[in-house]
């Protein structure tokens, strides 16, 4: 029998599909938006990962979807502190994201030594192949990384985006965000 | 000694409303009301103002100041008039500053209030159900925001994909922000799952 996973904004809100996550100026990040998944599955999913992608649907910015994805990578790959930023995950709910929306992410950190956070770059997060496993901290009732057991509705984690410094183009940028799992009925 | 009987000790002596009102520290209004409603007395007509010693000095220095002015007993050459008419008028206040983005201006003002603008940003709510996208909260006093400025793009002006919904609050820090650091940039992710399904 088929699951169906559901991303939400609330725990055991209405299902979305995608995420605005609002403006941000140089050197600052977006709001981190907290989201939350759940599924319908009788037994758990597992080797849940989370990996990011151009976007698939209709693009509205203002290149393409290749260009902003791989703009977001580089922006994750740059080690000086000015060009330093991208798409950053916070899977720490169990420790409140240690400090709320501002959890620290800089570019040494951009892979936390604690395994819960990190900056999506080349190879990591990048493909489904480099996907990041759910950390167990997304709930409470996780108690094994990668696994959301049945009946869980708050598996969450923050994301956010840091702007580089230097950044010179404004406008629009779009991605892909994806879960893949593996679901024994 | 009630206050209506000191009032009248005062009042008796020849000091005006605003004399007793001092003396007795209360306000000018209550001792007005007292003399007037209660005690039925009549305000005092002053006669003619009266300078301090102090005040003559100062009015007297402020005029050998005035004396030694460059253009005391001059004229502004047309040239200059018109400057500093045009000036107090406001216009090209600012203009030649920087910083300044020319919202204000007589064609900014032309452009919000137009039917065209007034649609889009009809639209513009309505895609973002009347939420703004920094702060999540729903409804309030919205503003439509232009992610690339006017000012950058005219192409952009009406571009749906180039505006979002904001609260007041939110578009004013967003400017200041900008302002302060840089360019904006709008974030928009799609979540997407992908299930590899085993059946036992």
């Amino acid at each position: 029998m088929a699951v169906s996973i559901t991303w939400s904004t609330t725990a055991g809100g209405s299902g979305i599909t995608s995420v605005t996550h609002g403006t941000s100026v140089n050197g600052a990040n977006t709001t981190a938006q907290q989201l939350f998944l759940r599924h319908d599955g009788a037994n758990p999913i597992t080797a849940c990962a989370f990996y990011f992608a151009q976007k698939s649907g209709s693009y509205t910015g203002g290149a393409t979807a290749a260009d902003d994805f791989t703009e977001l990578l580089a922006w994750g790959d740059e080690a000086a502190v000015d060009d330093f930023g991208g798409i950053q995950v916070n899977m720490d709910a169990e420790g409140s994201f240690s400090g709320g929306a501002t959890w620290d992410m800089s570019e040494s950190q951009k892979s936390s030594v604690d395994g819960y956070k990190f900056t999506a770059r080349t190879g990591v997060a990048d493909a489904t192949g480099n996907a990041v496993v759910l950390s167990e901290k997304m709930s409470a009732s996780m108690t094994t990384n990668g696994v959301i057991p049945a009946g869980v509705q708050d598996a969450t984690f923050q994301i956010r985006v840091k702007v580089p410094t230097a950044e010179d183009t404004a406008g629009i940028r779009q991605f892909d965000q994806v879960l893949k799992f593996t679901y024994t009925s | 000694m009630n206050n209506d009987q000191q009032i009248l000790e005062l009042y008796n002596q020849g000091l005006s409303f605003r004399q007793i009102a001092k003396q007795l520290n209360l306000s000018y209004s209550t001792v007005n009301y007292r003399c007037t409603k209660v005690l039925k007395l009549e305000p005092r007509k002053i006669s003619g103002w009266k300078l301090s010693d102090e005040t003559k000095s100062k009015l007297s220095d402020l005029a050998k100041v005035r004396e030694q002015h460059p253009m005391q007993g001059k004229k502004h050459p047309e040239e200059s008039k018109a400057k500093m008419s045009k000036s107090a008028r406001g216009i090209n206040k600012r203009a030649h500053l920087p910083e300044w983005d020319g919202s204000r201006s007589g064609e900014s003002n032309k452009f919000y209030n137009s039917a065209t603008w007034k649609e889009i940003q009809k639209l513009v709510f309505l895609r973002d159900n009347h939420t703004c996208v920094l702060t999540g909260k729903h409804g309030g006093n919205l503003e439509c925001h232009h992610i690339i400025p006017r000012q950058e793009d005219s192409d952009l002006w009406y571009d749906i994909d180039n505006l979002i919904t904001l609260s007041k609050q939110s578009h004013r820090n967003l400017h200041a922000q900008e302002k302060k650091f840089g360019k904006q940039i709008l974030i928009r992710n799609s979540l997407l799952v992908i299930a590899q399904e085993r059946t036992h």
